[in-house]
């Protein structure tokens, strides 16, 4: 077995390019056709065994049009030495006649071998170019082995949302020291519910208690995270209540409902929230997002995310 | 009590856009097919519309609301740029489209227009707001201005009516003035909205973002290190069967007076205290006020007229202005136009300014280059890098980026020097599609944000600017054709910056 080395990865990507005849950077800029080699980061993306590779595929190429980058698919627990190999992703924008196309690598490591990998990832970051590190799962991020890796990546971004709550503020808890730029997908997923209580509570003077309800067993990390923010901005106890212990349909998400001052806005169909006060009814669609819509929203903040960190602040606080 | 944080994340949530209604004054135009209608489509399709929506058309031809909807689909569907139609997308969108004929001048049409928006205000949930956008000839404006004045439908307590002028604002300095203060003796100024589509294009507005967003180029953006700055908006393009438009416009007029002033503007101005409307526009205003007027005697040394002539090209036959259909055989209008600019402030007095435009020029492109001075020492000699100045290229169109130009070591001996290229795509880092001009526009002047909107102050200064050229041009017997089409311009032209030593770029 060859040893995997980054210099020879990126030797074999250069040759993709090549191959392509297209190093288009250069004096072939204007061209209106041909293609076009795109990059405005480093996508470290960990999976572990049971996370299915093409679905993380898929992912990754629909971000890649808003937020072209080198990715970098590190799969944790697979096979029985590191392995790497490289691919080119293109795509033809809308309308246009020139080809978009980024660097894909893949690295697979078993969990013994782990303390293998940063020298290699370390070689094939992009220069000077942020890094950003997606965990779907928390505990694994939160892991001793990983956190080479981690310490790569400016921004750490993973999804909480169907891990028990108190797993995933342990792994909340143990990654927040070390990564100042911690991200939830679990959060960016109550994006809507957080702006539609915006525009229906604004200018509401809400000093009584509020109410977060939801569906399910077990305190889903979505409605802790919107009890939170609500304590954060609003400065008023919020309590956390199950409605229905029952799984709730496809598409309804967990969170069912928000009551504050005499505003309540409930989920009543899959894409659709209603809010009531007094007389007054009006609703809002909420669209169903996929991981790459939470990831693009996500890559697309840079900077201290001041609202999630207080969030998260009286999250953990609570716990 | 709230807590320190708001409500509002500005980080995540979009600008929340009142529920509205768009009244589109000239819905049968060309312009409200090609652009407005396709722009709000896709506003509709990224969701940043509310969900009390409406649009209304207005013209003299009778229409039904159905036959309004079915055209519109149309040319939604063929002029939406780089996006894919969704027709049940448009499905949606189209029931919130209506259609009101009458003329301009006639008063029963605000009348009607009244009533309509009351029925659509309860139908749609559109809370009485409204957006008038006059995309009919600009003889209309003032009378569309004056007539929604008398009918009321310019204010309505609780809700917001703004209205969005196209261009030209003004065919002259007079013009504008008097046109302002028709469209003033009705609305109040933060009712107005200015429209130049040059400033809604992401790459001008990236501008801005380039020189305040980075530290290292602002302290070499003044007259200690720039030599000089060329703005070029090319277009390969004739006056595709506009002729009869153009001949009373000409190039000074259609994009020097608004579009590349607004540019340079842009280019030159001040750092704003912040990003706000007001801040933005006093700047680029002032920058507007401190173009140093040309005075009458001056105008044939910084001002060149052109007008190209018939040429082959590729075998084909094009003809000259004068042939093109509607258009005058003996016209002196300018189809292109360049001037020398100077701004006299501290930044910038004596940094000459280059700007020119043209039809039918080699290619269609549009950019700045800001040219640094020398090094101060030639230590290479001849084979150094003297003769190629260091160069700073912001591609407007059609390929939007940004380039440096610097010497650089021949590889092998010796000490020779070349001049290289460093070149930023935008595609390189970011996705493909930007919103076009008017869907940044529309969604602004619904937000109620004016920041890329032009202020009568800024209109009235850069009528200044253009005005001694005009008054001059008007008085003088140009030798027309001066140019052929597919060259870069009339030989005077590049005598204008040989005079100054300097030499037009090829971009
Ligand atoms: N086209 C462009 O790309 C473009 C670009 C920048 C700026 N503009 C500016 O935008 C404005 C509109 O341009 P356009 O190209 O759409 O013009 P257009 O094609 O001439 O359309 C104007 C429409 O206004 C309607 N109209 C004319 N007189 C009217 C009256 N008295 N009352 C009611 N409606 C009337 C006409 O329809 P009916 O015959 O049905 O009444 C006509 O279709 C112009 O000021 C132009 O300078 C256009």
């Amino acid at each position: 077995m060859a040893r995997v080395d980054a210099g020879r990865l990126l030797a074999e990507l250069n040759e993709g390019w090549r191959a392509m005849g297209n190093d288009h950077t250069g004096a072939h800029a204007n061209d209106s056709t041909g293609v076009l080699r795109a990059c405005s980061m480093t996508l470290i993306a960990v999976a572990s065994a049971a996370d299915d590779p093409e679905d993380l595929s898929r992912t990754l190429a629909s971000i890649m049009h808003d937020h072209p980058n080198r990715s970098i698919v590190l799969r944790v627990g697979v096979g029985e030495h590191v392995e790497a190999s490289t691919a080119i992703q293109c795509w033809l924008p809308f309308g246009r006649q020139k080809q978009v196309c980024c660097e894909e690598i893949r690295v697979s490591a078993p969990r013994g071998q782990l303390d293998e990998v940063p020298p290699i990832l370390r070689g094939l970051c992009v220069a000077d170019l942020p890094v950003v590190v997606w965990c779907r799962d928390a505990a694994l991020a939160a892991s001793a082995d990983l956190a080479p890796v981690l310490q790569l990546a400016g921004k750490v971004v993973v999804e909480t949302s169907s891990a028990p709550a108190s797993a995933a503020c342990h792994s909340l808890s143990a990654l927040r020291p070390g990564h100042p730029r911690i991200a939830d997908l679990a959060w960016t997923r109550i994006t809507r519910w957080r702006e539609f209580i915006a525009r229906e509570a604004s200018g509401l003077c809400a000093t009584a208690p509020g109410e977060v309800t939801y569906s399910g067993q077990g305190e889903p990390m979505a409605a802790l995270y919107l009890a939170a923010w609500l304590r954060a901005v609003m400065n008023v106890p919020i309590s956390l209540r199950c409605e229905d212990p029952q799984p709730p349909q496809p598409g309804m998400g967990r969170i069912r409902a928000v009551r504050l001052a005499g505003l309540e806005m409930r989920r009543t169909a899959p894409a659709v929230v209603e809010a009531s006060c007094g007389l007054s009814r009006s609703s809002s669609v909420f669209p169903l997002l996929d991981n790459a819509a939470l990831l693009r929203d996500e890559l697309a903040i840079w900077g201290a995310d001041p609202y999630y960190d207080a969030a998260l602040g009286h999250l953990l606080e609570r716990r | 009590m709230p807590g320190l944080l708001g409500l509002e994340d500005p980080l995540r949530f979009n600008n929340p856009v009142a529920p509205c209604a768009v009244v589109i004054f000239g819905a049968n135009g060309d312009l409200t097919k090609r652009k407005l209608m396709p722009a709000l489509y896709r506003l509709a399709y990224e969701r940043r519309l509310p969900a009390g929506f409406a649009v209304v058309g207005v013209s003299r031809t009778a229409m039904t609301d159905d036959a309004f909807r079915e055209k519109m689909r149309e040319s939604v569907a063929r002029f939406l740029e780089d996006s894919p139609f969704d027709e049940e997308l448009w499905r949606s969108f189209a029931q919130g489209l209506f259609y009101q004929s009458g003329d301009i001048g006639d008063s029963s049409l605000y009348a009607g227009l009244s009533q309509r928006l009351e029925q659509i205000a309860r139908q749609r949930s559109t809370a009485g707001n409204v957006l008038f956008y006059l995309s009919t000839s600009p003889s209309q404006y003032a009378p569309a201005v004056e007539g929604l004045g008398a009918a009321h439908l310019h204010r309505r307590e609780g809700a917001w009516r703004r209205v969005i002028i196209e261009k030209p604002f003004g065919h002259d300095q007079s013009s504008a003035r008097e046109l302002n203060d028709r469209v003033r003796s009705v609305l109040d100024e933060q009712a107005i909205y200015r429209i130049d589509h040059y400033l809604g294009k992401e790459t001008v507005q990236n501008i801005l973002a380039f020189r305040f967003g980075n530290g290292i180029f602002e302290p070499l953006w003044n007259r200690r290190y720039v030599n000089h700055v060329q703005v070029t908006a090319a277009e390969s393009i004739g006056v595709e069967g506009r002729g009869g438009y153009y001949q009373e416009a000409g190039a000074l007029r259609d994009m020097i007076q608004n579009h590349l002033l607004q540019v340079l503007a842009t280019i030159a101005m001040e750092p704003p205290a912040e990003y706000a409307a007001e801040a933005v526009r006093d700047e680029r205003a002032k920058l507007l006020k401190s173009i140093q007027r040309i005075r009458p005697e001056d105008v044939p040394r910084v001002a060149v007229k052109g007008q190209y002539g018939p040429a082959r090209i590729g075998g084909e036959p094009l003809p000259g202005f004068r042939e093109e259909p509607g258009v005058d055989p003996l016209s002196q209008t300018d189809t292109y136009a360049a001037l020398t600019l100077e701004v006299d402030n501290w930044r910038w007095a004596g940094v000459p300014f280059y700007i020119r435009t043209g039809k039918r020029l080699p290619k269609r492109v549009t950019d700045i280059a800001i040219e640094f001075n020398r090094a101060p020492l030639a230590v290479f000699g001849d084979a150094g890098g003297g003769h190629w100045p260091n160069l700073l290229v912001i591609r407007i169109q059609p390929e939007e980026g940004i380039s440096l130009r610097f010497s650089s070591k021949v590889p092998g001996a010796g000490m020779n020097l070349r001049p290289v290229m460093m070149d930023f795509n935008y595609g390189t880092s970011f996705g493909a599609r930007t919103p076009t001009a008017y869907e940044t526009l529309l969604l602004d002047a619904l937000e109620g944000d004016a920041t890329l909107y032009t202020r009568q102050d800024m209109v009235e200064a850069s009528w200044a600017v253009v005005q001694p050229v005009l008054d001059a041009w008007s008085e003088t017997k140009f030798d027309l054709p001066n140019y052929a089409a597919g060259s870069w311009g009339p030989a005077s032209s590049d005598d204008m910056l040989a005079a100054r030593g300097h030499v037009w770029r090829v971009p």
